[in-house]
This record gives structure tokens, sequence and C-alpha cells, in this order.
């Protein structure tokens, strides 16, 4: 059986029996995979700092036909995040990138426009601006549900056809897809701003290293995120742990 | 149709639940306990009773404890003015090997992770606080795990404690003792050039 060796993301880590890991990490050219690091809990370990939180290494690994564990093998650290944990913020949005990424993806599908976006948003936290990691996190967010398939259109009311060109509003509720008017969705729901709305399509546009320069902060597309994290714990059917953390964090 | 007579089925079920027991070691544990004298089974059933019946949490330092105070607070030779905080009680016995530390403990039962949903909160920080607050602490040495968890925890805390004006200092970390520099990745030098020491 021959070695594989491929980009990746650690995406989390179970420990498993006396010192060995099971790792869930995205790859660029084969998807989301799991495999199991033997010993990787003690001292002298070859997977060294590797296998923390979205670790960004070059993985060798074997992967066996019909089998859904991979043997990992060793792995080379190409950056790891252990510079960002001054701020305990950037530390819960890091986990969120992680758990989101864990849990939309399925197994063994390849997706490297999702693998670059993971890679594109970690960049612009180590470039650390103020406002850095709530830009990552809308941004990410944003790709990610789009990236997965579940991004509703926000132009028109999904109940009524209603075209929500601003000044009419939308409004979402987590049981509802996509975006309703006022007439369709009367209480028990949150608005999606128009300048979030308008910040989705300049999302689309850019790419995230191009709001740098962009005044931001935690309220910054506070609604667009809630809608955002709504939208991804339909699609998984759980709730995601780190999202409350993130509100109130 | 289970396999197993239906107590024997259930010993096995238990064992399974242990970390570690696959269906295999689960059958050959519950055998063996079959084949073995009754008072072999009763010592193992009183032995998983009293561990949660007797034993409970250092009112202290949450070390895990049969008494109010575990044997570290409870020992007046220990050094008063040195606190190590720790992860999980079982990282204690690490640094007690080394007879190299005198000092007192602190077990904070995990480290942060959002992941885990394990914040700030969840942690044993305030009865730390608490602690340093009372005076007698002059140094924290934050013995947490070398991990994103570990450090991150490890961050919090300094910043916690460094305004209440004490000395806060972190265990090396950095190249295991025994390997090659060769073989380091950028975070492990990274770290053991940041805990260099003068010779
Ligand atoms: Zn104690």
């Amino acid at each position: 059986m021959a070695v594989r060796v491929s980009e990746a993301i650690v995406l989390r880590t179970y420990p498993y029996q006396e010192a060995d890991l099971i790792v869930s990490f995205l790859t660029r050219d084969q998807g989301k995979l799991r495999g199991m690091a033997r010993r990787a809990r003690r001292p002298k370990s070859r997977f060294g700092a590797g296998l923390e939180r979205l670790s960004y290494v070059r993985m060798s690994y074997y992967l066996r036909e019909n089998r859904e564990l991979a043997t990992l093998d060793s792995c080379e650290l190409i950056r790891s995040q252990f510079h960002l944990l001054s701020d305990y913020s950037a530390s819960v949005v890091l986990d969120y990138i992680a758990e989101v990424t864990d849990n939309l993806l399925p197994p063994m599908e390849r997706n490297e426009r999702f693998f670059r976006l993971v890679l594109a948003v970690l960049d612009h936290v180590h470039a650390g601006r103020p406002g850095a990691v709530w830009q990552a996190v809308s941004y990410f967010s944003l790709w990610a549900v789009r990236l997965a398939g579940w991004m509703p259109q926000l132009e028109a009311c999904t109940g009524c056809g209603l075209s929500l060109e601003p000044p009419e509003r939308a409004f979402f509720r987590r049981d509802a897809d996509g975006v309703l008017c006022g007439h369709c969705l009367p209480s028990g729901r949150w608005e999606l701003s128009a300048e979030s709305r308008a910040l989705t399509h300049a999302m689309y546009r850019l790419p995230v290293a191009e709001f740098a320069s962009h005044p931001w902060t935690k309220e910054t597309a506070a609604d667009l995120r809630r809608f955002l994290v709504q939208r991804i714990e339909r699609a998984v059917e759980r709730s995601l742990t780190t999202a409350p953390l993130l509100e109130s964090c | 149709m289970p396999d197993f007579a239906e107590p024997l089925e259930r010993l096995i079920t238990e064992f399974k639940r242990l970390p570690g027991v696959g269906q295999k070691s689960a059958q050959r544990l519950a055998f063996h306990v079959l084949r073995a004298p009754r008072e072999n089974a009763e010592r193992l059933a009183g032995a998983l009773l009293d561990v949660k019946d007797k034993l409970g949490l250092c009112r202290i330092c949450n070390n895990i404890s049969d008494a109010d105070l575990c044997p570290f607070c409870r020992d007046p030779g220990r050094n008063q003015s040195i606190v190590c905080v720790v992860e999980e009680a079982h990282n204690i016995l690490g640094i007690e090997t080394t007879r190299q530390y005198d000092g007192l403990y602190h077990v904070l039962h995990g480290s942060l992770s959002p992941l885990r949903a394990i914040g700030p909160e969840q942690l044993r920080i305030k009865s730390l606080l608490d602690r340093i607050a009372a005076g007698a602490i002059q140094e924290a040495i934050l013995a947490t795990n070398p991990t994103i968890e570990g450090e991150a925890t490890a961050v919090y805390l300094a910043k916690l404690l460094k305004p209440l004006g004490l000395k806060v200092t972190r265990i090396g970390m950095g190249i295991p003792v025994g390997s090659d520099i060769e073989f380091a990745d950028e975070v492990t030098m990274w770290k053991a050039l940041e805990g260099r020491r003068e010779l």
C-alpha cells in the first residue's frame, strides 16, 4: 500500500486509547478524511505540533480501499495557529471554523474551494488587523454555506416572491428557508438589514483580504452571522457548540 | 437473542463502556470475573463503589481527595507561597515524580476548549483567584498541556493573574529530552527558543 501525501488542515482530534488520536482533517485533494495517529500524545511523537486544531500540514497517510479510517504516518507542519492564542475571541473563532468545516462537509468528497476558503480566512486572522477575526467569521460563514450548497437567494421573499430590494425589509426565522417579507413573516423573526445584505454581495465578489481596511467590529453583520449559523445548523441538523460562545466572547 | 446469560451479558456491556475496552476484551474480563472466587468479585465491586462514595474534591485545590483537604494542602511542610496550576488531577503525579517541586497545586479540571463547550466558567478559575486574593501565594506556575487548548488556557490565566501582583510562570515547552533538534517542527523550535535560559 503506497503512502499518500496531501496538503491538509487538521479540524479536530479525539483521544483514543492510551496515547492515540483520531484525527479529522480536510485535504486539498481528497476532501475530509479521518485517520488514526498512533502514539500522537507521547512527547516524542512524530506528529509534533502538527495535529493541533487548524494546523496546516503536509499529511502522509495510508488509505485502504473501502476503509473509512486512514492510518496517519507523519505530518510536516506548514503553518500552525499557535501564534494566535493571545486573545480568547480568536481561539473561539478558530474553533468555530473547525467545527463548521468538520460538520458541514461530507467525508471523502473533494472540495478544493472550501479548502482554499479556510486557508484564506486563517491568513486573514494571522494578518491580525483590528476586527480581522469578525471579518473572518462572517466571510467564512457566508462562503461555507454557499460552497456547501445551502445559501438561499436574498433578493426575493421565499413565501410570496416579492422583491426585497431596499427599502423593502427582509426577515428570517430558524425553521424557514431563505428570507421573507414582513407580510409572510409577521412575528417571531429576526431582520436581515439592508447593509448586511449589501455586504453579502461585496463578500461574494471580493477576497477576504480586501476587507482589511473596512471598519469592522463584532456588531458588524451580526444579523447575517445569526442567519448563517441558523442555515448551518439546519443543514447539519444539530446545534453548533461554538456558536453561542462566539456571541458571548 | 443475546449470546450469553443475561447477568453475563450485562457485565460485558458494562466493561465495554470503559475506555479502550472492546467486545473481545470485555468478554475476557467478564469470564475472568465469573471464574474467580466470590471474594475477588466482592473486592472489585467494593473498590468501584468506594471510588464513587469516598472520594471528592479537595476544598482548596480541587485535587481528588478522600478527605476535606488533599495530602498536599494538609502538609505544612509544602511551600505555601507557590502554586502549580494543572489541567487534571492525574497531572500532579507527573510533577511529583520529579521530586523537584514542593509547592501547592491547583486543579482546573480541564482546559479552555470552545469546541468541547468548555469556557472559563466551566473551569475552577474562580477558586484560584480566591486563593491568590488570600495573599500567601507569590508565584503561579502554569503547567497546562503544551497543546492549543492548554496554551490558550495559560495565556488566559496569565492575563487574569498578572494584575494581581504575583509572579506568573509557564512550564518550559520545546524539544523533548533524548530527541534530535533536526526533527523539531516550527512551533516546537519556536517554543524552545522562547523558553531558553542563561547558563
Ligand atoms: Zn488540595
